[in-house]
C-alpha cells in the first residue's frame, strides 16, 4: 500500500490548522498539527515529518527559530519547510527563504496552492483537478480530529 | 479640536476629522461599512469547496477561543507591551482572515502594524475598532454553526 506523506502544521491559529489537516486529509496526506514553535522542533526530531508547513509567529519562541533550529540539525536539515504567514514584507520572505525554508506561503491559507507547494517540495507530481463534487465529498471521512503529533510509527501510512 | 472621538465611533458615526487627525487615520484607517456584510459567506465556503461542516467546525473553534485572546490582546495593550500586542492581533487577524470577514481582519491587521511601529497611542482605539467587529462577526459565525 503506498506510503501517505506526513504533513507537520505548525501554527498557533487553530482554526486554520483546522481548516487545512481537513482538506489535507482529504488529499491523502496524514496531518499532524504543533501549536508553538517549541514542540514544532521537538517532535520534528523525535518523529521527522515529510514536510512542515510552518507559521513564524507562534509562542514558545519565534516560528523563524524554530526553522532556524531545524535547519541546523543534520537530522532534519532535509525536510522541506513551506511557511505560511500573515507577513507579506519582502524582508521577512527573504529572512524565511535564507534561513532554508523551501517555499513561501502568504494567509489566508489555499488549500489547493498549499498541496501544490507540498507537492513541488516533495517532488511529487502534480494534482490531477479532480472533478467539483469530489472535492466537497467525504470529509467526515477525513475528519480525525486535530491532534498533536503521535510517534511515527503510529502515523497512518 | 476633534478630541473626544474614538476610533470605535467610526462605524456609527459619519466624523470629519481635523488636519492632524486625518493625516493619521487616511494612512491607516478606514471606516468599517455598517452596511457590509461581517463576513463573506460565499468566499469562505468557497474555500471550503462548499464543506459547511467543516465551516460549523471552524465557527464553534473560533467563537470557543476568541475571548480569551481578546482579553489578552487588551491586557497587552492595557501594558503597552507592543510585541504582545503584535502577537495577539496578528493571531486574531489570521483567524478572522479564514472566515473572509474583511471588518475584523482589517481592524486586527491595523493593530499589528500599530505595534510593528512601536507608536502605541493609537492602540486603545485600534483595539475598540476591532472588538466592535468582533461583536459584529460572532453572530455570523454563530448562524453558520446551527
Amino acid at each position: 500500500m503506498k506510503r501517505k506523506h506526513t504533513v507537520l502544521l505548525a501554527d498557533d491559529d487553530k482554526v486554520q490548522t483546522m481548516m487545512l489537516s481537513t482538506q489535507l486529509r482529504a488529499k491523502g496526506y496524514s496531518v499532524a498539527a504543533a501549536y508553538d514553535a517549541t514542540y514544532t522542533v521537538m517532535v520534528t526530531m523525535k518523529s521527522p515529518p515529510d514536510v512542515i508547513v510552518l507559521d513564524i509567529q507562534m509562542p514558545g519562541g519565534t516560528g523563524k527559530a524554530a526553522l532556524e533550529r531545524i535547519k541546523s540539525s543534520s537530522k532534519t536539515t532535509q525536510i522541506p519547510v513551506i511557511v505560511l504567514s500573515g507577513f507579506t514584507d519582502r524582508k521577512t520572505i527573504e529572512e524565511c527563504m535564507a534561513l532554508g525554508a523551501s517555499e513561501y506561503l502568504t494567509k489566508p491559507a489555499d488549500v489547493d496552492k498549499l498541496d501544490a507547494a507540498i507537492r513541488r517540495v516533495l517532488g511529487l507530481p502534480a494534482a490531477e483537478q479532480p472533478p467539483e463534487s469530489a472535492n466537497a465529498e467525504s470529509p467526515a471521512a477525513a475528519k480525525p480530529p486535530v491532534n498533536e503529533l503521535p510517534p511515527r510509527d503510529t502515523w497512518d501510512h | 479640536m476633534a478630541t473626544g472621538y474614538s476610533i470605535g465611533d467610526l462605524g456609527r458615526k459619519r466624523l470629519f476629522f481635523t488636519s492632524h487627525w486625518l493625516d493619521h487615520f487616511t494612512a491607516d484607517c478606514h471606516a468599517p461599512s455598517m452596511t457590509a456584510p461581517p463576513l463573506d459567506k460565499t468566499a469562505f465556503l468557497a474555500r471550503l469547496h462548499g464543506d459547511t461542516e467543516l465551516g460549523a467546525g471552524m465557527a464553534a473553534l473560533f467563537l470557543r477561543d476568541y475571548p480569551g485572546q481578546l482579553e489578552s490582546l487588551r491586557g497587552a495593550v492595557a501594558a503597552g507591551d507592543a510585541d504582545q500586542i503584535e502577537r495577539f492581533a496578528h493571531l486574531l487577524s489570521g483567524a478572522v482572515g479564514n472566515f473572509a470577514a474583511a471588518e475584523a481582519t482589517d481592524a486586527a491587521a491595523r493593530l499589528v502594524r500599530i505595534a510593528r511601529s512601536g507608536d502605541l497611542t493609537l492602540a486603545a482605539d485600534a483595539l475598540v475598532a476591532l472588538d466592535t467587529a468582533l461583536q459584529r462577526l460572532a453572530p455570523a459565525l454563530r448562524n453558520l454553526t446551527v
